[in-house]
């Protein structure tokens, strides 16, 4: 009966306040890994090809863990005086305003949200990554596999698409994943 | 003159030679810095339990008392009656299909 409860008012949350459920120790895992790919992605951008900048879209009831992932990925950057790097957050909707991004990290959001974001990303040829590896299938390029070990898998369909240039080393820890198959 | 050309060319290539072995220094650099993370972060899965799923199956070891109690009077009956077992007595997590018995005393 608590259970029934507590899922119910869960759903009313989640659907109220457009809010979805984190896993504090998964928002750890992302935090140090995805600047990390971030730095070596060595696709060239035009003139801001040099700045390595994350933008991460959250849907209105999440900006606080938005905020908080932001702060653990800053903590997380490597230092290179050669790319000047930046982690910064907008809502879903203002996903064209992330100026210069050259990376999208996707929290949840609804799949049309997700979809227009990675439209945006395929147009600007900007490099993706989900907190939720499911979202490989909609087209997002980099997602984590948390298993007994935490890989990367590369969505290798989708950065062939956007003629990424991926360092060689992202491919040796990382499993490629190709639409229609996990 | 040809040997300003021939001292410019040498110049460019350095600086060309340098920044791509400065790209390579700092792939590397950071790539280890991945690998570093990548176990860091599989230590964090297994101790938050976010990979209970993909680990390995629970051994858990019955002793004769336990098994005689139950009525069991070999490792098939003891395998037969995991899921059972806990249900009934509601002791520790059950996943079933997933629990191995193994006795450490033997004959039952």
């Amino acid at each position: 009966m608590t259970f029934r409860f507590l899922f119910l008012l869960q759903w009313i949350f989640v659907y109220y306040a457009n809010a979805y459920i984190y896993n504090d120790a998964l928002l750890v895992i992302y935090a140090k890994i995805v600047p990390k790919i971030m730095i070596l992605d060595h696709t060239l951008r035009g003139e801001e090809h040099l700045s390595q900048k994350l933008c991460i879209l959250y849907e209105k009831g999440d900006e606080r863990v938005a905020r908080k992932i932001a702060r653990m990925m800053r903590k997380n950057v490597p230092e290179t005086k050669r790319h000047p790097t930046g982690i910064s957050i907008k809502p879903y909707g203002a996903a064209e305003s992330c100026d210069n991004a050259s990376a999208f990290f996707l929290l949840e959001a609804h799949v049309q949200k997700i979809e227009r974001a990675i439209r945006i990303a395929r147009e600007k040829r900007i490099l993706t990554f989900s907190y939720d590896s499911k979202m490989l299938e909609y087209g997002v390029d980099i997602s984590l596999h948390t298993g007994k070990k935490v890989y990367p898998i590369v969505n290798i369909d989708a950065v062939k698409e956007k003629g990424l240039r991926l360092d060689p080393l992202i491919f040796q820890v990382a499993k490629i994943h190709r639409r229609g198959a996990s | 003159m040809a040997l300003r050309i021939f001292f410019f060319a040498i110049g460019t290539l350095t600086l060309l030679f340098a920044e791509s072995g400065a790209q390579t220094d700092l792939s590397f650099s950071v790539g280890s810095d991945l690998f570093t993370s990548l176990e860091e972060a599989s230590a964090i899965a297994t101790t938050s339990r976010l990979n209970i799923d993909e680990m390995p199956e629970f051994v858990t070891v019955l002793r004769r008392q336990e098994l005689r109690a139950l009525g069991v009077e070999n490792l098939f009956d003891a395998e037969v009656r995991d899921s059972s077992y806990y249900s009934r007595h509601e002791k520790g997590i059950v996943r079933p299909g997933r629990t191995f018995f193994i006795t450490i005393e033997y004959p039952l």
